[in-house]
């Protein structure tokens, strides 16, 4: 074994078992975002359901990257209730009538038993929506995020009350929420790349609907001892310093284990691109950059835990200077802000008020995170257009198909804080893409659209590579096979 | 914490309760290598989408998953036996 491999690893397994003796198991966390509770087959039947049954004061958004507040600039207050999920009797009707007319931003964490099927995750989540609208008071839930926890008693549901002032918008402010439970497992915690991570990563959502000022931060954060969590928040305010940002001192769940998060809000004067009705045949699918960034640490994750997967990696073809050269580049773009992209998108949208033009402005964004090359469908489905994919832009394709192959990953083309694809007009799309390349990301046009009518996207045979989940692959068709 | 041992039947139990993707398939191959050509080894987890990443990643490997069975809410156990037996 190559003699620096073999020292990190073992570096890696100390800084383990150092957290083990502070009551914190990182090898049972999840890596990046892979924590959330599946989409397609457990949060969305679920929230259709709730939908049929909610009377009319309590509505739910349809699926957005984020909640999009017509506001104006800095025109938005924030109040938060955290309540434990086992106890619906917790929420305070009366307490709860008060921040009427508000926009909800929800937050779940939920036991990975009850993150499986429609009908767990529906009886766990459905009293605390019921008794908001018990409370007879009207709120628009904008976001929701779901995440999975390992943890018997960390289980809990986080409201945060968005409420606008009366003054005229200008603008949107676009909210959202996000949160990890850590970036690189093997890694310190306190390292300033896993706190950025997950704020980049909560971030990425208003950023990629081009709202990138006035930038608000109201951390979700949580760690086994005081001293960690200190220094945790002590890296949210490193952060906050890099990016100008306002820091909101809101509760935190307190149930001491490893949180990483935030719900996060920006302001943009520009409307946000969400205009799937006007996608045509021709339009260009644009990736910011190629996506797949947390099959290295996947990876090297499964080398701390197993010698024996280092000799399969070299038979492979993966030597120990790869995986250690991949992980940390990595995770480095993780904690690489994409605030920038968030600018470049901006720049080709309506102003606030003004109409859409066809050729000069942006249809669609989404940001490639834990369901990866299946965002794409979603976009589909939102436009319902045809997309055809010429490839699929890898970071580390080698990777990625050996954690397909040892069944690390069952979709290896997964990211935290990751790529933005662009759904544009053919006439701005090498624009765009030169904008983003002359910031320093790799951009470049991956597909384009066929038809519209009906949602379908095919995309190249060698995808069955890299993912093997096949709910998701059977969103695709499949050339070549 | 990870429990691994040997019943009294002969079978090895390997619960990795609490564990979420991708531990409990690093953990399988683990187990599986240190049991005997032939040995029954069954599986404790509580994460769902490993039902189906534990037994795939054993059968690729040639052993012979017996069965994923549901006990209790939230609870599967994956029976697997090691190839060359």
């Amino acid at each position: 074994m190559d003699p620096r491999f073999k020292e990190v690893l073992e570096e890696a397994r100390r800084r383990v078992d150092d957290y083990k003796k502070l009551g914190v198991n990182p090898l049972a966390l999840a890596t990046g975002c892979a924590v959330k509770v599946d989409l397609e087959r457990v949060v969305y039947p679920a929230l259709s359901r709730l939908k049929r049954t909610l009377r009319g004061n309590v509505e739910i958004a349809p699926r957005e990257d984020a909640d999009l507040i017509e506001a104006p600039k800095g025109g938005v207050e924030v109040v938060r209730k955290i309540y434990p999920l086992e106890n619906p009797e917790s929420m305070n009707e009366s307490e709860v009538r008060e921040l009427s007319g508000s926009h909800v931003i929800v937050l779940i964490q939920v036991h990975q038993r009850h993150a499986f099927d429609e009908e767990s995750f529906y009886a766990r989540i459905a009293p605390f929506y019921k008794r908001l609208e018990r409370s007879g008071g009207k709120f628009y839930i904008g976001k929701g995020h779901s995440i999975v926890t390992p943890f018997e008693g960390d289980e809990f549901i986080l409201m945060d009350f968005v409420r606008v002032s009366g003054e005229e918008p200008d603008g949107f402010t676009a909210v959202n929420n996000d949160t990890i439970h850590i970036i690189d497992p093997t890694a310190d915690p306190t390292d300033y790349r896993q706190v950025a991570g997950a704020l980049n990563n909560s971030l990425n959502d208003v950023y990629v609907m081009g709202a990138t000022e006035d930038v608000t931060i109201a951390p979700v954060v949580n760690a086994p001892t005081e001293e960690v969590r200190e220094m945790l928040e002590a890296n949210v305010e490193r952060y906050s310093r890099e990016f100008g940002a306002k820091v909101l001192p809101l509760a935190r769940p307190k149930r001491g284990r490893l949180l990483l998060g935030a719900t996060v809000m920006a302001f943009t004067d520009r409307t946000p691109p969400i205009f799937y009705d006007r996608v045509k045949p021709g339009d260009k699918v644009l990736v910011t950059r190629p996506i797949g960034e947390l099959a290295p640490i996947n990876v090297f994750l499964a080398a701390v835990m197993d010698d024996r997967v280092v000799d399969d990696l070299e038979e492979y073809g993966i030597s120990g200077e790869e995986v250690l050269e991949a992980k940390e580049k990595a995770f480095n773009t993780i904690a690489k802000s994409n605030r920038e992209a968030g600018r470049v998108i901006a720049k080709y949208l309506p102003r606030y008020g003004e109409e859409f033009r066809d050729g000069e402005h942006i249809y669609a964004t989404i940001d490639v995170t834990g369901p990866g090359v299946y965002v794409v469908w979603e976009l589909a489905m939102n436009a319902k257009a045809h997309i055809k994919l010429w490839e699929i832009p890898l970071l580390y394709p080698k990777f990625s198909r050996y954690a397909t192959d040892r069944y690390l990953m069952l979709n290896a083309t997964a990211g935290t804080n990751g790529a933005f694809i662009i759904l544009a007009p053919d006439s701005i799309a090498e624009s765009i893409v030169k904008d983003l390349r002359a910031l320093g990301y790799p951009a470049s046009v991956i597909g384009e659209v066929v038809d519209v009518g009906s949602p379908r996207v095919e995309a190249p045979k060698e995808l069955a590579e890299y993912v093997a989940d096949k709910r998701v692959l059977e969103k695709f068709t499949l050339m070549g096979s | 914490m990870v429990k691994f041992y040997r019943r009294d039947d002969g079978t090895y139990v390997l619960d990795v309760r609490g564990y979420t993707c991708p531990y409990p398939v690093i953990f399988t191959r683990k187990a599986l290598s240190r049991i005997e050509p032939g040995g029954l080894l069954e599986v404790v987890i509580d994460n769902p989408p490993s039902c189906e990443t534990v037994p795939d990643a054993a059968k690729s490997e040639g052993h012979d998953v017996l069965g994923v069975e549901q006990r209790g809410q939230g609870v599967w156990i994956i029976r697997v036996r090691k190839r060359g037996g």
